[in-house]
Formats: structure tokens, sequence, C-alpha cells
């Protein structure tokens, strides 16, 4: 019996017992590592495809939509929604607000990760001329993501090498070391190296590199230390975007609000959003703007919310200065951009009247149930022509942080169910239209009020009211740097550009003052530039400086 | 220390053999038959005293009356023994009848102890250890033992979030000392070191419980190494003793119900903080009703005078119940105990519970004098009904105005118009949220135990741990996780294996009649694989099939899984050496491997030693009221390498990106690599007196530790500028002073059935503060970390804010705008620099989450057959960050909000600011947050009836006792939330808490 149970024992000590050092040896197998996978090829290219994902915590999301379109002349705040300090510019838009960190700290990551490619390519076996594509996307990226630092907050941390081990140090290099160390430089490059086309549709391009330099250009043709040569070096490589890749400009204002046709002739560069990732959840930064600028139409006689009509988050609500920009009888784009009609989706009965409140017949589905007159039409509909109708009808001077004319361009009905947040829509970020009125602004920096006119030209009579083409055009002497800011906002607004377009100009203080009553009573001149993250400035070795203004 | 070990082992080999020869000698001798009565000192019989032929293994057992009856040489020796009374040897010298009375075991601190990887008699421990009896357990009826824990144990601070089935509570031994590694102790149970934390325990049934010891000072852990860093509670289960077999019975039923609401808004209030909230400016005019409350519901609930409660409304009584049934007994050379349980906890909210069964069978059978193999194994399934976090949530936020029916008596779906808030009653629709989460643990440690030679053991130990869970989620439609949308499901699955094999050799040797020493060696590897994979869906066509068709969803899902395995490689050897039982010495030192850390660092060696001194038995103590008098004094060290696996290897994140329609996922950098990582290391300095006075009416202990920790694991913040927000890294000290005392006092003595008033009361408070971190100075000083709120002579974990000072008045107008850019109404804060200005600079400390003190006081009466149990736990002087604030405290006038005084202009209050429909919190709104968290709870008070032994003998019991008890019945607090504990980690209190509840219960325990 003994002996069995001994022999039993040492047979099953020999099978258990291994070697320590091998038994405790640690093993990766769910995830990988940089230092093994970015030494391939295929670990190039998918540090590659990371370095673009920077680009969505932003764009498409509530953070860019507040961040660049509060407290500008043509936006101001619905009744919901935190991150209102945006457009108020009170004491509340400090460096804790949640979205400075976030977006400080969303682009130094996307430039870390640009760093780590261009810094590791070097040792990647793979085809050179892949390998020096890949590294001038890598570049472009970097150079957007700097350039968004400096016009977010002015002189900040400059680093071109990846980051290796800890580091609690950080420089504050001016803006002009900025561009001409990393923004132009890199631009450079990547227009040097990117084909004009790429097979992956959404990848950099020489002509978004050329659309993006130019922008950077313009942007520093403003400043103090802008050189002489910024406005006409903007002017050719934007003549280069419109003239050199056969892009053109839609028929029609309203066909680049098509979700079915997004990939078209006028887009540059956009943050393409793949609907199979975003409905499934594999994507949780799909394209949420179509949220933000909806009024509260869900609870209103007659409707529920529905699918095609959106989410209402009512976040972003038009200025009156805005509202009185389109003339609508010449130009198209209002109509093209806001929504007038809202169809019942549910059956009402009647109602009797009750204080203001004038009886109203019944509505059955498809009935109209909210109708918006909006800019310039409102004179056709008194209290009296109001009361008379089954529907409501807001005009003018009853828009409130809840009903107000809601911006269309996103409005995403291809969601898989009323409460998704996450859209499809591809998020744009340099179209042709936008190449014109960039140049056009190039040009009148140069002072060329005729250049500048040609363009705004092009873009205003695409969306001129048929038998209005005439009508809608402008004189070289129409051109002034108002004129053309008022005419960015009739093409492009709610696309993002705003809250940028006046702090490039050096328009911000003085149009938000003007037109913003929200903003009004407190924005300063400081107000140009975003406050450093306080925990920037908490956590790095010695504190990093406040930009002024805020409270230090 | 090796050398010394081996020369003993090799000095004491000859003893062994001629052991053996007696044993053979004695077999041959001729025997006779011994009969007897067995009582304790008041003549008492004692059925299933044990009476063995000494140096045999030949037993008997006393039957019901005590009496017993064994063959045995007429010169042979008779050791009777029964627990609780000091065992007794008689020499037969020829007689037939033998009747004995034990007598009570003279000293509680004789009672053995488990030290880890062995026991001890109490008397000669040399550690800081504690014990738990199976009584004291069952003090209050909880489903976790963890739970059962609380208050009873100086230094031991369990602290419970919320009231929810099932959940289990946090566990911290002298204190927190890491803030980024696990501060969960380790948990052996049955000499296997669990794999996981305070998780694993959940499956073990109190009721199995036969004791508990916890090893609070680093001596004590060291011999468990890296795993002991945070102190080490073991777990024996009940075994069964040779005698007659005995079944016990126990059951209980509870009624539970929140403890404590809290103060929400009713409708006319909430009316009132809307009206504010619009007003134009802080001094401007309230806009009409009928443009402040734009949903026509509002309008008419105020007109009609109506207010929902809605915390009443998904608030109700729960219960609970608990069945066990154990068998334990034995023969010889077989003995075994087994049990089967049933617990089920039915929450206050009705969508949850809590559910187990569990059955152990522990068997210890003797092959030989040689030989002898065990099992312990335990089976058990539970079944946690998570439950909504919307309810509470919803419950709280939802506005007071709204109606939780429509006009036909369906349930509303939104209580108002607002899309956000909806009716948390949907929540509770059968089968409308479905988060079940199922495990299944099967732990089944077995042993073998070598008598090599006489003092001379060598076992092996293999235990393998085996946990499978389910969780799948479902949410329909009508619920306030889609608020309309289609509906929702997932699925996780957990498969998590681990074993622990360990080989231990233990050498006992008498090496002059007052000179004892002790070795013990051992090896030990453990292994752990943890599998996840996970599914989620939405879409799903038709609701009934809940989580049990993902296929079907019209949208693809989410699909992850992971593989994460760790391994632990160790060697120890320790050396017991006492003289005179007087003077007492321990020393070890263990080795530990780690995978977890990069090659070159996964080693590390923890050495402990102690040294006790027993007063109470040198002469001139003798004959005096003290009876026990120990001086204990340890120093060592352990390690802790619980971060998770893989830290070392600067893993990449995978990234989203889409080119065109397809997709474009990449791995981006996302963790700096840090090779460096090593074991942190707590050195502790235990200075502490067992005492026992009075005959042992009054005994306890005191400790005083210091506890230094180095290379301490933070998780440190970095400025985001280098592309990482974070790291983990060994830098910094921490210091952790404390005081630790326990007493329990006889208070009342009488015997017999007499009245007896028995307290315990335990209370101990540390200092934790930081002494070193990364940072520096230009003269090498350490400097606070601001960005990370560490700040040198303060602890870990501080409260770094702005501090309020009152509202601005309307009088302060041109101060509100110069210092802060506010208004009247507006939080006020303190210029700490008096500058005229708030900056960054005037943040300062605020407090910190480590509490001055905490403990238990329990008091037990006695009076004949009755007994009456008062425990009350408390916790002082801690500082809480409260997150139930930060949502249900807002102030802007959309959602409900606790019923506060706050500022108009007609109200010049300073408690709380101006309510503002255009902000979602005010300015500074987090100063608001911070409370004094001290409180008292009556944890437990009961009553029971132990029926008289002449009633209980006619039914054929030898035991019956009934009892009610309430628990957490009352608790006073400055901190207003459902219940002032909030678990260590202060963000899981959200507003989505369960309350905690309060419990009446009935019980009956019957021994046959």
């Amino acid at each position: 019996m003994n002996r069995k149970i001994y022999i039993i024992l040492i047979l099953a000590l020999a099978f258990v017992t291994k070697s320590c050092d091998k038994f405790i040896e640690e093993e990766l197998v769910t995830d990988v590592s940089a230092a093994s996978y970015y030494t391939t090829a295929a670990g190039l290219r998918d540090a590659v495809r990371a370095t673009y994902s920077t680009f969505k915590p932003f764009y498409g999301q509530e953070m860019g939509a507040a961040m660049m379109t509060f407290g500008t002349d043509i936006w101001t705040n619905g009744a919901d929604g935190g991150h209102k300090v945006f457009n108020f510019y009170d004491g509340g838009l400090n460096g804790s607000e949640s979205y400075i960190p976030a977006s400080w700290d969303n682009w130094y990551q996307g430039i870390n990760q640009a760093n780590g490619v261009i810094n590791r390519s070097a040792d990647v076996e793979m085809d050179d001329s892949e390998k020096t594509v890949l590294i001038a996307e890598v570049r472009f990226l970097r150079a957007f993501y700097y350039f968004n630092v400096v016009t977010t907050w002015g002189d900040a941390h400059l680093s071109l090498e990846e980051t290796v081990g800890i580091e609690v140090e950080a420089n504050r290099t001016s803006q002009s070391e900025i561009y001409n160390q990393a923004i132009v430089p890199d631009l450079e490059f990547a227009i040097a190296n990117l084909p004009d086309e790429q097979s992956d549709y959404g990848r950099a391009t020489k002509p978004a590199a050329e659309f993006l330099l130019a922008k950077a250009l313009l942007t520093r043709s403003y400043t103090a230390f802008s050189e002489g040569s910024d406005a006409s070096r903007a002017e050719t490589l934007l003549g280069n975007v419109i003239n050199n890749y056969g892009f053109s400009l839609l028929p029609n204002f309203a066909d680049l609000w098509d979700i079915n046709n997004q990939e078209n002739s006028e887009m540059v560069f956009v943050i393409p959003n793949s609907k199979s990732q975003v409905d499934s959840g594999i994507d949780g930064f799909g394209h949420r703007w179509h949220l933000y600028f909806l009024h509260e139409y869900d609870v209103r006689r007659g409707m529920t919310r529905d699918i095609a009509n959106g989410r209402p988050w009512k976040r972003h609500r038009p200025t009156d200065f805005m509202l009185t920009l389109w003339d609508r009888d010449v130009d198209s784009r209002y109509d093209d951009s806001f929504k007038h009609v809202w169809f019942a989706n549910k059956d009402e009965p009647p109602t009797d009247a009750v204080g203001d409140e004038p009886a109203r017949a019944a509505l059955a589905i498809g009935d109209t149930a909210i109708y918006i007159p909006g800019p310039g039409k409102d004179v056709d509909w008194p209290q009296s022509r109001q009361d008379g109708v089954p529907y409501l009808v807001y005009s003018n001077d009853e828009y409130t942080e809840r009903l107000f004319p809601s911006l269309n361009k996103w409005i995403d009905a291809t969601r898989p169910d009323r409460q998704k947040t996450q859209g499809q829509r591809d998020f744009i970020l340099m179209r042709l239209g936008d190449a014109y009125l960039l140049r056009a602004e190039a040009r009148l920096q140069q002072t060329n009020t005729t250049g500048a006119a040609d363009d705004i030209n092009v873009i205003r009579m695409r969306s001129a009211v048929p038998g209005m083409e005439a009508a809608s055009q402008i004189t070289p002497g129409d051109v002034t740097l108002d004129f053309l800011l008022d005419e960015r906002a009739r093409e492009l607004t709610g696309e993002g550009h705003r809250w940028w377009d006046l702090a490039r100009t050096g328009k911000l203080v003085e149009r938000t003052a003007m037109h913003n009553p929200g903003a009004a009573p407190n924005i300063q001149d400081y107000h140009t530039l975003r406050p450093i993250p306080q925990n920037q400035i908490d956590r790095t070795l010695g504190g990093y400086p406040q930009n002024p203004g805020y409270p230090q | 220390m090796l050398f010394v070990l081996l020369s003993v082992l090799g000095a004491t080999s000859i003893y062994a053999s001629s052991a053996s020869e007696d044993v053979n000698y004695s077999n041959d001798e001729v025997q006779s038959t011994v009969t007897g009565v067995v009582t304790d000192e008041n003549g008492n019989p004692l059925p299933g005293a044990s009476v063995v032929v000494k140096g045999t293994t030949t037993g008997a057992v006393a039957d019901f009356d005590g009496n017993y009856s064994i063959s045995v040489a007429s010169e042979g020796v008779l050791v009777f023994s029964f627990v609780g009374y000091s065992a007794s040897e008689v020499q037969v010298n020829g007689r037939t009848t033998i009747n004995i009375s034990l007598q009570p075991d003279a000293s509680l601190l004789d009672e053995v102890v488990l030290v880890g990887y062995g026991t001890q008699k109490k008397g000669e421990v040399t550690g800081a250890i504690e014990s738990v009896t199976a009584e004291q357990l069952s003090i209050v009826q909880v489903s976790s033992t963890i739970e059962a824990i609380k208050g009873q144990i100086a230094g031991v601070d369990v602290q419970a979030t919320g009231g929810r089935p099932g959940q289990n509570p946090t566990v911290r031994i002298r204190g927190r000392r890491s803030i980024s590694a696990s501060n969960d102790p380790l948990y052996v149970v049955d000499g296997i070191p669990l794999i996981d934390g305070s998780n694993s325990m959940a499956d073990i049934n109190p009721d199995d419980i036969a004791s508990m010891q916890v090893l609070k000072d680093a001596a004590a852990t060291a011999v468990y190494g890296s795993r002991g860093a945070n102190g080490v509670i073991l777990v024996s289960t009940n075994r069964g003793r040779v005698g007659k077999t005995k079944v016990t019975y126990s059951s209980r039923y509870g009624v539970t119900s929140a403890t404590r609401l809290v103060d929400m808004m009713n409708g006319e209030e909430f009316a009132d903080l809307k009206r504010e909230s619009r007003r134009i400016g802080w001094n401007g005019a309230i806009p009409a009703d009928t443009e402040v409350f734009l949903d026509p519901i509002e309008l008419e609930s105020l007109s009609a005078g109506r207010s929902t409660d809605w915390q009443d409304l998904v608030l109700g009584d729960g219960w609970q119940t608990n069945h066990q049934i154990g068998v334990s007994g034995g023969s010889e050379n077989t003995t075994f105990s087994t049990s089967i349980g049933y617990f089920k906890e039915q929450g206050i909210i009705s969508n949850q519970d809590f559910e187990r069964f569990s059955g152990r069978v522990n068997v210890d059978h003797k092959i030989n004098d040689i030989f002898k193999v065990g099992a312990s194994f335990l089976i058990a399934k539970t079944e946690q009904n998570w439950g909504s976090d919307a309810t509470v949530q919803e419950a709280l936020s939802n506005n007071p105005l709204g109606v939780p029916y429509d006009a036909d008596g369906n349930l509303a779906f939104l209580p108002t118009n607002d899309g956000i808030r909806t009716n948390p009653l949907n929540e509770l629709v059968e089968g409308a949220f479905i988060d079940e989460r199922q495990q299944t643990r099967i732990f089944a440690p077995i042993y073998l135990d070598i008598n090599i030679m006489e003092g001379l053991k060598w076992t092996t130990t293999f235990g393998p741990d085996i946990r499978i869970g389910r969780r799948g989620t479902f949410a329909g439609s009508l619920t306030n996780t889609n608020r309309g949308g289609p509906g929702r499901a997932g699925i996780i699955n957990v498969n998590d294996f681990g074993y622990t094999l360990e080989n231990l050799l233990t050498y006992n040797k008498a090496l002059t009649p007052k000179q004892n020493l002790k070795v013990t060696l051992l090896q030990s590897i453990q292994k752990s694989r943890l599998e996840i994979n996970t599914g989620n869906v939405t879409g799903i066509p038709y609701e009934s099939q809940s989580f049990y068709n993902l296929g079907s969803a019209t949208q693809g899902g989410v699909l992850t899984s992971g593989l994460t395995e760790w391994a632990l490689a160790s060697f120890m050897g320790r050396v017991n050496y006492d003289f005179d039982g007087k003077y007492l010495f321990q020393a070890s030192i263990r080795a530990d491997g780690s995978s977890r850390l990069a090659p070159g660092n996964q080693w590390n060696y923890f050495p402990g030693v102690s040294a006790g001194w027993r007063l109470a038995q040198e002469e001139f103590l003798a004959g005096t009221f003290v009876d026990e008098l120990k001086l204990r004094a340890s120093y060592g060290e352990v390690g802790n390498t619980s971060v998770l696996p893989y830290q070392t290897a600067g893993r990449l994140g995978s990234s989203v990106y889409a080119f065109g329609e397809a997709p474009a996922l990449g791995f981006g950098l996302s963790e700096i690599p840090n090779e460096d990582l090593t074991w942190e290391v707590s050195k502790t300095l235990d200075i502490g007196v067992d005492y026992g006075f009075f005959n042992n009416r009054l005994v306890g202990s005191i400790d005083w530790f210091r506890t230094n920790t180095v290379d301490l694991l933070l998780e440190r913040t970095l400025p985001t500028t280098s592309g990482y927000g974070i790291v983990l890294q060994n830098i910094g000290a921490t210091r952790t002073q404390g005081l630790e005392f326990s007493v329990s006092y006889g208070i009342i003595d009488n015997d017999g059935d007499g009245f007896n008033w028995d307290m315990d009361l335990n209370i101990s408070g540390y200092k934790e503060e930081i002494t070193e971190l990364a940072l520096k100075d230009a003269n090498g000083n350490p400097i606070d970390d601001t960005g990370n709120n560490w700040f040198i002579g303060s602890p870990i974990n501080v409260f770094f804010d702005y501090e309020k000072q009152g509202i601005y008045q309307s009088s302060e107008e041109a101060l509100a705008t110069s210092a802060e850019q506010k208004v009247p109404g507006e939080i006020k804060l303190r210029d700490v620099d008096g500058d005229g200005v708030i900056t960054p600079d005037d943040r300062r400390i605020l407090g910190s989450d480590v509490p001055d003190y905490y403990g238990g006081w329990n008091n037990k009466f006695k009076y004949q057959g009755f007994d009456l149990g008062v425990f009350f736990v408390f916790r002082q002087g801690h500082m809480v960050q409260s997150n139930f604030h930060a949502n249900n405290n807002a102030l802007f006038g959309r959602y409900n909000n606790l019923d506060v005084d706050y500022w108009t202009i007609d109200n010049p209050t300073n408690a709380y600011p101006r309510p503002n429909e255009n902000q979602e919190s005010p300015r500074n709104g987090s100063t608001l947050r911070y409370f004094d968290g001290s409180f008292i709870k009556l944890r437990n008070i009961s009553l029971g009836y132990t029926l008289p032994q002449s009633i209980t003998e006619k039914l054929k019991m030898e035991k019956l006792r009934l009892s009610v008890s309430g628990q957490n019945l009352w608790f006073i607090s400055d901190y207003e939330t459902f219940d002032p504990e909030v678990g260590e980690d202060e963000g899981s209190l959200n507003s989505s808490v369960v309350p905690s509840n309060k419990m009446w219960s009935l019980s009956l325990n019957a021994t046959f």
C-alpha cells in the first residue's frame, strides 16, 4: 500500500515539476505590443489607421459642436445640455471645463501616435513607395492636429519625437515655431509625396494636404508672425485644389446633404463613417451632429419622436442675426439647410381654446403639424392667420431655446432606431465650396477684391434661386471681410468652422459681442484663445503657463 | 537558516523508527474493556466526548448520556477530550470503570489557531492574529461571510455599498496601502489561497465556517509573501469528528425594507425650484407659470395639488431566508462533515434578488499511521438578479409633478414630456429588464499527509478552483436603456480556472524538555487562467426571447474575447522556537516569482521575524490576577504585485476608423511600456500586548504598528502633451501608523443560569501619509504632485478643491464679479491667498477618506435560556465626496432635486446656490459634495431563547434555540443619503445606488 502511494507520488511530482522561470513566463495573447507589432508592415499600416482615429472623438461629437459652434455670431445656446460656458464666456470657461482637457488630450495623443509611426517606420521592412505614402499621410495628420492646437490655444507644446518612458515636462513653443517646425514642413512633405487620389476613400491625398496648408498659411497671414507670401501661397494652393483634381461643385446645394450621395465630387477630405460599424456599435463615434441643432418638435401637438425627424437635443439655436443673412428670394441655401414643416406622425383630436391658444381642428397622420415660416416670411403669418390653422406656427418673435428653426444638414433618417445617437454621415472637413471661399479670403488678404468676388460668385451662382442667377451675383465693391464671413455663414453654417473662422480673421470678439446676446456681456479679447487645461498645469513638472486672461 | 533546518532533520531520524516500534508493541498487549461516564465540571454528561487509548488510533465516543466503552490494555492510558475542555489523561491501572469530569479549557488563549501553513496554540502566537468564531459569525445574518465580520475585529474595516442583494463589501485590513494595486486581503480557505479577492468568498456559506483567523502584521503574513500584502484571512470549514453522527438544522426568515429614504422635493417644492431656475438673471422677474411649465401635466398637477413620490412607488418590502442542514461524524479512520445550504434574498426593489445553493463535503481518511488523505469539496451555484440601475436613478430624478399612470390606468412610459426621464416603474415590469448573473463554483482542495517519522510530516495539497460565470442582459424597448428604441441583449461568459499546488514539510521537535523547535518548508505554485467572451446585439425581434436568441437580432453586435493568465511560484521556510513556553521566537522567509512583472524583476524575498514573551508564565506573576500577559514584537516585509497582468508590455489599444464603408481598424499607442515595474514592498513593525486578567474575565489585545511602503505602485497621471495620460509606476512611499485596541469583558459573570453581561469592544485608527513621490526639487526633496492630488504628509486619497465659503449675497454683486465672474446666488469660494480673485492657487486639501477611528461594540446579555445581543459599528472622522449629491443636487430645475435650502433673492441663505436652468450643475458645484462621513450604526439587536434541556431531551434534540433579531435598524450621521456607508470607492456611490435595508428576522437553530 505505502509503496504504491510513494510510486504515484514520485510520478506525479515528476510531471508537475517544471522550471520555475518557465512557469512564470508571461505571454501576451489577447493583445499586441508596439515593440513587437510596429516592427512589421501590417503593424505599421495599423499604426497609421490608428493615427486617423484621433479625428473621431472631436469631430462629429458634442465636443466639436460645442467648441466650434457656441459663442459665435451665428449660433447661441438652446435649452439643453452642459458646456454652455462656451457660449457665455463666463468664469466657467476655464481650464477645468471638461472639453478643454478632453480636446487637448485628444490632439496630443494623435500627435504622439503620428510621431511614433514616423520614428518607428525606419525599422520596418516594406515597399519603400508604400512606406513613403504612409509617412506622408501621418505627417499630414500631425500637421492637422498641430494646426488645431495652435488655433485653439496659441503657443503650446511641440514635440516631433515619440514619447519614450515617462515624460512630466512640457515646453511652450511659440505658434510661429510650431508652424515652422511642424505644420508647414509636414504639409510640404505630404504634398510632395501623397498621391492625387487614394483607393481607400478618406485617406489623405495631395489636394487635401494643399487645402490644409493653404488654410494654415491663410491663418498665419493674419498674425504678427506672418510671412509675406502666406496669402499668395494659400491662393495658389487652393487654386490647385480647385483646378487640378477634377473636383466639381454639386449642381444643387441641397444635394450636399443627400445621405445617399456622400462620396461626391465636391468632397476633398472627410472623416468617413461606416454605417455597419456605427450601427453594430463597433464604432462609438458615429456622427452625432444630427442631434444638436433640432428644436423640441417631439412634444408638440400631433408629433412624437421618430427616426426621420430626429432626436432633438436642442443644443444650438440660430442667432437672430444669422436668420437675417439669407435673401430667400435669391438664395436657396436657407431653405436647403433648414427644415420648415413637420408632418403629424400621430393622430390628434381637436382641441378647445385655452387662454391664448385658439381652438384647433383634429390632425391626422401626414397633416402639417408644425410650420416655421422662417426669415423673411413671418409677414405672411400674422397671429390671426396662425390662429386659423389646425397646426402650430412659430414665427420669429416666438422662437425660444426650445423652439427655433432647425438645421437639417446632418439629419440621419437611416439610423436603426429613433434613440440611436451615432449616425452614419461622413464628417466633412474639406469641400470644394469651402475652397472657393478660402481662396476668396486669400485674395481679399491681398486686396484682390475682384478675384475674391469671382470666387464668391461661383458659390452664389450654384445656390441661386432659378431665375435669380444674375441677382445672386456680387461686385468687387461688395467684398469686405465681414461680407466674406457672412457668406461663409450662408454656405457653411453648422459645418463646424465658425469659431475658428472668426478667431482666424480677428472678428470673434467684435461680431460675437454684436450678434450673440448670450456671449455679449462677457466676451473679451483674451477669449480668442482657449484656456490651457488645468490638469496640464497641475501635472507638468514646474507648472505650465495659463493663457492670458484666464484665472492664473 | 537552511543549514539549521538540514542538520535538525538529519539528527532526528533515529527517533522515528523507535516510535513506530512502540505502536506495534502495544497491539500485542492483553486487552480489557473499560466503561464510564464523561461529564462536564457540573456533572452534566458530555455527549460526543472522545476517548482514545494513548499512543494508538483506538478510540470511542461518549453517547447521548456521556457513556463510553473502550478496549484498552490494563496498563494503558486513556485520553479524554471534548471541544472547549482540557483533555485529561488517566492511567487505567487495571480498572474497568473510569468516570471522569472534564474541566473547561482554562484559558481561551490555549485554543489552537491557524497561522498560515500550520497551526499554533494561541498563547504561543507572536504575530498580530485575531480569531473569529462561528458564534461571532452568526451574530449578524447576512449572505456573505465577509459582511458578517464587520465591526468584530480591530483593524478590519468592512464597508458595504448600498443594499443590492448579493453585493460584496470591500475589506481593508489596517487601511489601504496602495492606490492602484489591489487592497483586497488574501483569503485562504482550507489551506488554499484563493485566486480572487472578496468576490471568491461570496460562494462560501457562512454557516459552513468553523473559524476564521485574520493575520494582520507583516511577520504573520510574510509566509504568504506577495499575496499577503493586504493581510490574510484564513478560513477553515467544518470538519467531522469521531463520534456520534450529529445533525444540525438552522433556518431563518426575515423581512426587509429601506433603512431610510432621502428627502427629495415634492411637487410644490419642485415647482418653486423650477420657477426660480427660470428667473431672468439673479434678480429679475420669474416668468409666468405658463412659460415655466411647458408640459400640460405639470400645470395640471400644480392646480390639482398632485405630487408623485417615486421612491415610494419603486421601493417595497423584501425578504431573506436561509436554510442549512449539516451532518457530521465519523469512525476512527474516517471523519466527514457535509452540508447543504440554501439562501435567498429578495431585494426591496422587485427585480433584484440573490440566491445561492451550496453543498459541501469534507472527508478525512486515515489510510494507516503514515498516510492520511482528505478533501474539502465545495460546489455552489449563485444567481444574482442585478436589476436596472435606472430604477433608483429615475425614482430620484423624475419630476414629482409627473404621473406614473395615464388616464386609463396604464403605465406611462414618460411621466412628463421630458424624453430623458422615463418612468422607473417600467424597469420593474416583468421581463422588461434582465441582468442575470449566474456563477457555478467548484472548489475542491485535496491533500495527502505523510507522517514520515515522528514529528516530520509531508503534506501535498492540490486546490483547483473553477468558476464559470454567465451574465445575461436584456433591456426591452420600454426601458430607460432604450427609451422606445429596439431591445438589446447580451451575454458575458467567464471561465476562470485556477489551481494551487503546495508541498509542505513540517518538523516538530522537542530539543530539550523546555525547548521546542518547529520547522516548516514550503514549495508552491499557483496559476490562474481567465477567459472572457462577450456578445451584444441590438434589435431583438420578439422580446420574450430575452437574451436567449442573440442571432435573431436585426443589428449585428460587438463580439469580444480575452485571455488573462498569471502565475506565481514560491518557496518559503519558517522556524519556530520556544523556550519553556515563555520566550517565543519565529523567523520566516519567502521567495516569490510573479509572471506579472518583467524578467529581471520577477523574484523577490520577503522576510519576517517575531518574538514574544509570556510574562504571565513568569514566577513573579504567578498567583496574581494576571492570567495572560504577552508582549509581542514583529517585523516583516511583504510585497504586492496585484497589478493586472501584461502591464509591463506596453499594449496597443485598438482603434476604429473607416475608409469609405470599409472598416479601417488599427492599433494605436495607449500604454507606456514599463519594464521597470517591480514589487511594492510594505515593511511593518508591530508591537503588541495580549492580556487576560481576573480569570480571563477581561481579555484583549493592544497593537501598535507602523508600515512603511516603498516602491508604491501608483497610477500616476501625466501631462497629456506626452500623448499619455496615465502610467503605472513604482513611485514614492507611504507610512501608515496605527493603534488597535480590543477588549472582551465579562461585566457580570454568574455561573449557570444567572444573569451574564459580556461586552466586546474594538477600536482602531490609523494615520496614512505620503512620505516620498517621484517629483523632487533641486535639492532632491520630494515635492507635492498637485496634478495627481498627492501631497507629502497627507493620505494618498485627499480631496483637493476649492472650499465653499457661502453664497454671494445681493449686496456682494461687485465682489462676485471681480473675484470669480459670478453673480449673487452663486457659490462663493474661500479666497485662501487673499488676493481678491479666485484662482487655482486657492484650492486646498479639504479632507481625506481615512477615518480617525472605527470599530464595533457588542453586548451580550444572558439570563437562564434567554440571550440578548446589541451590536454597534462605528466609523468616525472621514470625509466623503458624494456622487450621489452630484446627481441629485444639480439645482437646474429640470430633474427633481434633494430638498435643500437654496438661495433666492428673498432667501439669503449661505447653504446652496440659486437654481439656474442654464447649467447642468452650479459652478464649483463640486464644493457642495464634501461631507463628514462619520456614523454610528446599530448593526444588530437580537433576542434568543434556548429551550431547557428537559424539553429538548423529550424532543430527542441536543439543542434548540429560537431568536428574533433586527439589523441595521438605526444610524446617526450628518451625511444624508440612504446610508452613510459608501464603500471604499466613493465613486460607486452614484444616484443608482440601491438603498440599504433593515431587516427583522426570526431564526431557529437545532442540533440533533
